[in-house]
């Protein structure tokens, strides 16, 4: 941790709605400050160029079993990217599944300082958490998966959801996990006897329960106990033609809820107002009736996202170029294993959910990959709000995130979009509306979807995501004059977002131009929730029975701190 | 043995190879234009180590002004070093002696001559230019890198001796031609492109193969399951080469896709079983 001060940079911070004021911003002890003199402080001079808080990176997958399958999977992902063993930092490769040290110096160099796993599956919790603390310099967490659950079903199918809400207490404590997260709700149960779901009224297999009580079920949970983050979900049908209507009903179901945010010794501060917030959603837009009439289905989301104040998105883009395919939707991917070949693994993690991975390349000439890049773009550029959206490519899925600086020049220049619009398959433009829209991003917009809005989404916004006093002092400097950007040259805009000027983390400067100068340990955030005591020790007796159904001893099943790096316990609902 | 003069740069090996020496600077297209002082001070990595390149060889010589008027000619063995002529688009590399792992790597032109014999991954993912190697070769002969379904896709490796495993695993166009005997699952994944075998091989020859053509003219010892006899023909021409005799022609493999491309032809007197 360090003091550093950041002198005369265009300042973006739209959390404290400072839009490119020439600012200085000062850092004491790891933490934003009022003014000081700092005569032992670090002073850089960003004069000319663009300040920002630190990249937080809301929707990733960087840790656990799927990641490391996919790693497994890929050698040839791996011997062309590659970067060296320095006095201070380690070595590592690969490109869409990169070794756990080179996705921290990676995010780090392109100006990164928070990063969360989207889906870790409890059984896979210590894995996860023992890939996070060898990831180096960023901040981490991880939402744990739940809408296949066999607890859930049981307690959301008998209507018990105190029952239900103790149990995800509980569960967040013992794996260390930061909140919820929700993928292909009741389908992936079916998956296990080779099934799924395809309605929100379709009950699965032996559980009887449906998409539609699972995810109003969750929902109600994560308010119940006012987590810092709503529930993160991953909507059935995905990936299939038409699936932006099952997509848009489901965003439907928690529209009712008020958002409850209870983090202790937490008031004044930017508080998420969703009450869902939906994942990827690009392989969730998809229109059409089949792969022959395929088109986009982005503006059926977009018209509700824009008429609904409940609602956030990330849109899980496509950059073109390799990708790794990987999800706890082990069905999506055998469907698209059965469609394109490749290489496919399919895992269950019993009485919890599953996964499968697949190696995947999106190809310019492909009229489907196309309009899939076009839908990402869309998914941003025709939602009016920029405080409903957030930046990612679902990394590695959509591919991987080293490629977030290719969407910022697309969602930044229309040039850079017609010209691809003239390299690609001519679906892009035919069955997508990307080609019609003149909305360039401007800086403030750019900071608001990569790290504002996902510091916000994921209630984290009273220390990530803006620099106002009391916040961490994670801050990324880029080399980019806001007097003399030009959107057209947007090779340049690219070249600026890859590689940071400076990234610093906590006061201390971590990545210089594509160097890696520290590389200090980061936190790892998790849930505690409270929950009322006899409700869960009913619970408790609950597992321990249905614990005869799992391959290993109660005692082992949860994580303790040991496995974390500088363990940060987010107290929640101490009320209970 | 070899002239020293313009347009040609001799490396003579020296130095400690213990560990191996990963030299892909050794390539036409990045020697051209240089003096030889530029040239001795280029980087290898030895194990994690940086060293320069005079380090391990004498250099001596004139690099021509491009790659293609550049000829670099090693004289010694190198069975250590690895990665010479890596991407070189072209010009020519003779090695008199035996050359390392990965000789010719993504190579897209030029002409790589080895009078001993080579080590694994010689020509992986190789675009174009020709590899002749007057010995044998180990495994992995124009294979493409492990994981990767689609490697070598031009150019062409006659390998005069004996070759390994995996003989053009992957390849989807060029051709490799192996006077004597290979090991097993040559052209394993083929989808393109030719796999000659002058001699025998061992077991899953065209293993996974989807398109492409194999020829071998000696005896199969286990014959890949997945191949259908489509017909016989008395002698063949494929891309200007000619093969005496009976063939028996397949089609294969069924193992991997229900409307394969992949055409294996065998000789019949040499292997009466099938
Ligand atoms: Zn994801």
């Amino acid at each position: 941790m360090g003091d550093i001060i950041i002198k005369n940079g265009y300042v973006f911070d739209p959390i404290n709605n400072i839009n490119g004021e020439v600012m200085d911003i000062f850092i004491k002890d790891g933490k934003v400050v009022e003014e000081y003199d700092g005569k032992d402080a670090k002073v850089i001079d960003a004069r000319g160029k663009t300040v920002m808080p630190g990249g937080v990176d809301s929707h990733s997958h960087v840790a656990g079993a799927k990641v490391n399958r996919g790693r497994i999977m890929r050698p040839e992902d791996h011997y062309q990217w590659v970067r060296s063993k320095t006095d201070i930092a380690h070595s590592g490769t690969g490109y869409t599944v990169p070794s756990v040290y080179l996705q921290g110096y990676e995010y780090a160099t392109m100006g990164y300082t928070t990063v969360f796993e989207a889906a870790m599956p409890p059984l896979e919790a210590r894995h996860t958490h023992e890939e996070m603390k060898a990831t180096p310099i960023v901040d981490m967490g991880a939402y744990l998966v739940f809408g296949n659950n066999w607890f859930i079903m049981r307690y959301l199918r008998e209507g018990d959801i105190e029952k239900a809400a103790a149990y995800v207490s509980w569960m967040l404590r013992a794996h260390k996990a930061y909140g919820i997260k929700c993928v292909n709700p009741a389908g992936v149960e079916s998956w296990g006897w080779a099934k799924n779901v395809h309605s929100l009224d379709e009950p699965n297999i032996h559980f009887e329960i449906t998409p539609c009580e699972i995810i109003r079920g969750l929902a109600e949970v994560n308010e119940l106990l006012g987590l810092p983050i709503s529930l993160h979900l991953h909507a059935n049908n995905l990936g299939h033609p038409g699936c932006w209507e099952i997509t848009r009903e489901s965003l439907k179901i928690p529209s009712d809820l008020e958002p409850q945010m209870k983090i202790e010794g937490e008031q004044d501060f930017e508080k998420r107002t969703q009450t869902v917030y939906l994942a990827h959603a690009q392989f969730n837009a998809f229109g059409g009736t089949s792969w022959r009439d395929f088109e986009s289905g982005a503006k059926g989301i977009v018209d509700y996202v824009n008429s609904a104040d409940h609602v956030v998105i990330d849109n899980g883009a496509v950059p073109f170029g390799p990708a790794t395919v990987m999800t706890g939707d082990g069905p999506a991917i055998f469907d698209l294993y059965k469609l394109v070949g490749g290489k496919w693994s399919n895992s269950d993690i019993e009485l919890e959910c599953g996964a499968g991975v697949l190696t995947f390349t999106y190809l310019k000439s492909n009229p489907v990959h196309s309009v899939q890049w076009a839908i990402g773009l869309e998914l941003i550029l025709m939602i009016k709000d920029m405080w409903k959206c957030i930046l990612t490519t679902d990394h590695p899925n959509g591919g991987p995130f080293v490629k977030y600086p290719s969407l910022i020049a697309w969602l930044m220049s229309e040039k850079a979009r017609n010209d691809t619009l003239e390299t690609c398959h001519k679906w892009a433009s035919e069955k997508s509306e990307i080609a019609t829209i003149d909305r360039e991003l401007d800086l403030y917009d750019v900071a608001i979807i990569t790290r504002a809005n996902p510091a916000k989404t994921i209630g984290i916004a009273y220390r990530k995501g803006h620099l106002g006093v009391g916040a961490d002092g994670d801050v990324t400097i880029y080399d980019i004059d806001p007097t003399t950007l030009d959107s057209s040259n947007y090779t340049e805009i690219e070249k600026k977002f890859r590689i940071a000027e400076y990234t610093i983390k906590e006061g201390e400067i971590v990545a210089h131009k594509g160097e890696i100068t520290s590389a200090p340990t980061g936190r790892i955030f998790y849930t505690e929730s409270k929950v009322n005591e006899e409700i869960e020790r009913d619970v408790l007796a609950d597992v321990r029975e249905w614990f005869k159904y799992y391959t290993l001893g109660f005692e082992n099943y949860p994580v303790d701190e040991r496995y974390l790096r500088r363990p940060t316990p987010i107290k929640v609902n101490m009320e209970g | 043995m070899c002239e020293v003069g313009q347009n040609k740069v001799v490396l003579t090996p020296i130095g400690n190879f213990d560990i191996p020496v990963e030299a892909e600077v050794i390539s036409p297209d990045v020697f051209a234009g240089k003096s030889l002082n530029e040239i001795r001070e280029l980087k290898v990595l030895q194990g994690p180590q940086k060293h320069k390149l005079s380090e391990f060889f004498e250099v001596s010589g004139e690099a021509g002004k491009t790659p293609t008027e550049t000829t670099i000619v090693i004289e010694g063995d190198v069975d250590r070093v690895k990665l010479i002529g890596y991407k070189m688009s072209g010009g020519k590399i003779v090695i008199n002696g035996n050359a390392g792992m990965h000789v010719g790597d993504e190579m897209s032109g030029g002409e790589i001559l080895v009078s001993g014999d080579a080590g694994s991954w010689t020509g992986m993912d190789m675009k174009g230019g020709t590899i002749v190697i007057e010995g044998n070769a180990k495994d992995h002969i124009g294979c493409t890198y492990r994981g990767k379904w689609r490697g070598m896709s031009g150019g062409m490796i006659h390998i005069k001796g004996d070759a390994g495993n995996n003989v053009g695993g992957g390849i989807t166009g060029g051709s490799i031609v192996i006077d004597g005997n290979v090991g097993a699952f040559c052209g394993i994944k083929q989808n393109g492109g030719l796999t000659v075998v002058r001699g025998d091989a061992k077991r899953a020859v065209g293993a996974e193969m989807s398109a492409g053509t194999i020829v071998v003219e000696g005896h199969i010892e286990w014959f890949t399951p997945g191949f259908e006899l489509v017909d016989e023909v008395d002698g063949l021409e494929i891309n200007g080469m000619s093969f005496e005799g009976t063939f028996l022609k397949f089609r294969g493999d069924y193992a991997e896709k229900s409307n394969p491309k992949g055409e294996l032809y065998v000789s019949k007197e040499k292997n009466p079983e099938l």
